[in-house]
């Protein structure tokens, strides 16, 4: 059993949240009160998604929109500039 | 309403009614060409503090304009008693204008030297020791007094930002600006290149629409600048290195740095080196180069700044205690001799952001009273000025 890897949620209705120290697939990210388990491997200070979000939704993190889904993501994948995007993908939001 | 005594400082009341956290006597060089000669003054001369001056000759009137602006709001900034004008005698900005300038705002001691009228270095060096020798003088007399905590301006800013910038450092100087405003002081949220991306959501927290309005005017018109010179503040931001750090987006980026305004409405949108008589959370109109914005709003009468930072600067000013935080372990161990305040706790699940928050609205009281911030213990306090064609 490997110890659960630091995260932290700014706001609560942040879509995602940042690891504060690298995460392997197979690891637990902690806000101290909430675990997400990492589908793929994550590198300190990235992304991990919440939640599952669909392409075109609005991905929040500081409380705020940070910018959009740009393809379908789901919960405890690396969220960052190979599915999100500060523009709607074609098609718009979802 | 929570008990007043608590959030008290011990301060000097100046004649127009503001508090000054310091007791300085400035020595200003009204150009480049007497800034060597004003250094010579300070030196050895416990009590005054300097500046360098790159400009006050050799520039249109727009951009003089704005030199002067600064120069004015740093003398007439409460932590500075007096200040002693050391001319050249041929430049653009003589003392005289400087002066009346500071009038407009003070009346406070002001007192000159010209080295083409005092005759040569060594004469000048003396009478500016001389005057500002009997300005310290004075200045001693000063004694300090109770005041209470809406007498602060705090300045917020950033530099050399990492992630535990807007991880960490930054949402604590968020949680402190709400604090101030809730207890009638004022902070300023400043470095208008950084809100690009972010700035509706600035907006969003203006107090009225007119305010939201000149806000995304600000932004818009810093953009404009920029694109009139042919140049885009928005292609490589955010960079690769901001990117391989984990910032995905621009907005993302100014998301960051914008949580410094906490979320209390802002009162008001000031230009570059405004008077700040503003209670609450206001913006000022500044560049981005940290060691410019903070002598903007210590033009704009700001008692000390809040500053983050997490690969790590030394940078202070001369006139208001800039009171570093990081959010990076590493940096604050590494580089301790100049960072105040470590809010890395909060990343080590160790403390909450409400809890550095507390301590550092404490600390600022302390400083404020006059314990030392590190940049002043190495006399660091190099600054910059606003430029027509400015600083991003």
């Amino acid at each position: 059993m490997t110890a659960k890897k630091k995260a932290v949620r700014i706001e609560d209705n942040d879509t995602v949240l940042t690891v504060l120290e690298a995460v392997q697939a197979g690891e637990t990210a902690s806000t101290g009160t909430e675990d997400i388990t990492a589908l793929e491997d994550i590198p300190q200070y990235h992304k991990i998604a919440r939640r599952a979000m669909k392409r075109g939704e609005i991905i929040y993190k500081y409380g705020q929109p940070m910018g959009y889904a740009a393809a379908d993501i789901a919960a405890g994948q690396w969220v960052h500039t190979h599915n999100a995007d500060s523009e709607p993908p074609e098609g718009g939001e979802a | 309403m929570e008990k007043q005594d608590a959030f008290t400082f011990m301060g000097y009341r100046r004649t127009d009614g503001r508090a000054g956290v310091r007791n300085h006597v400035l020595v200003i060089p009204t150009c480049a060409c007497s800034s060597d000669v004003a250094e010579m003054i300070t030196r050895n001369l416990p009590g005054a503090v300097g500046i360098h001056n790159q400009n006050g000759c050799g520039q249109v009137a727009g951009d003089r304009a704005m030199t002067l602006k600064l120069l004015a709001g740093l003398a007439a900034n409460p932590n500075v008693y007096g200040v002693l004008l050391v001319g050249l005698g041929c430049e653009q900005l003589q003392w005289e204008i400087v002066k009346e300038a500071i009038r407009l705002q003070t009346d406070k001691p002001v007192e000159a030297v010209e080295i083409q009228q005092c005759g040569g270095v060594k004469r000048t060096v003396a009478e500016g020791k001389r005057l500002a020798g009997e300005l310290i003088a004075q200045a001693a007399q000063c004694s300090r007094v109770p005041c209470p905590i809406s007498d602060l301006i705090v300045g917020t800013n950033c530099g050399g930002s990492d992630p535990t910038s807007g991880l960490s450092a930054n949402l604590v100087i968020g949680y402190v600006c709400d604090r101030l405003a809730d207890l009638g002081a004022t902070s300023i949220i400043s470095e208008t290149p950084e809100f690009v991306g972010a700035e509706k959501v600035l907006a969003k927290q203006a107090a009225t629409d007119e305010i939201g309005q000149q806000i995304l005017d600000i932004v818009a018109r810093c953009e404009q600048k920029f694109i009139d010179l042919g140049e885009n503040i928005r292609s490589g931001n955010p960079s690769q290195g901001n990117k391989a750090g984990g910032i995905t987006t621009l907005e993302e980026k100014s998301l960051g740095c914008i949580h410094k305004a906490g979320t209390r409405p802002i009162q008001a949108v000031l230009q570059s080196c405004d008077r700040v008589n503003t209670k609450g959370t206001v913006v000022m109109d500044t560049c981005a180069y940290d060691v410019c914005s903070v002598a903007e709003m210590t033009a704009g009468g700001a008692q000390l700044t809040i500053f983050s930072t997490g690969r790590g600067t030394p940078s202070g000013n001369p006139v208001a205690p800039v009171l570093k935080l990081t959010g990076n372990e590493h940096t604050a161990s590494w580089m301790e001799d100049f960072i105040d305040f470590d809010t890395s706790p909060s990343l080590r699940q160790e403390q909450t952001i409400a809890e550095l928050g507390e301590a550092l609205l404490q600390m600022i009281l302390r400083v404020a009273s006059g314990e030392l911030v590190k940049h002043e213990i190495f006399g660091i306090g190099e600054i910059a000025m606003p430029r027509l064609c400015n600083y991003c």
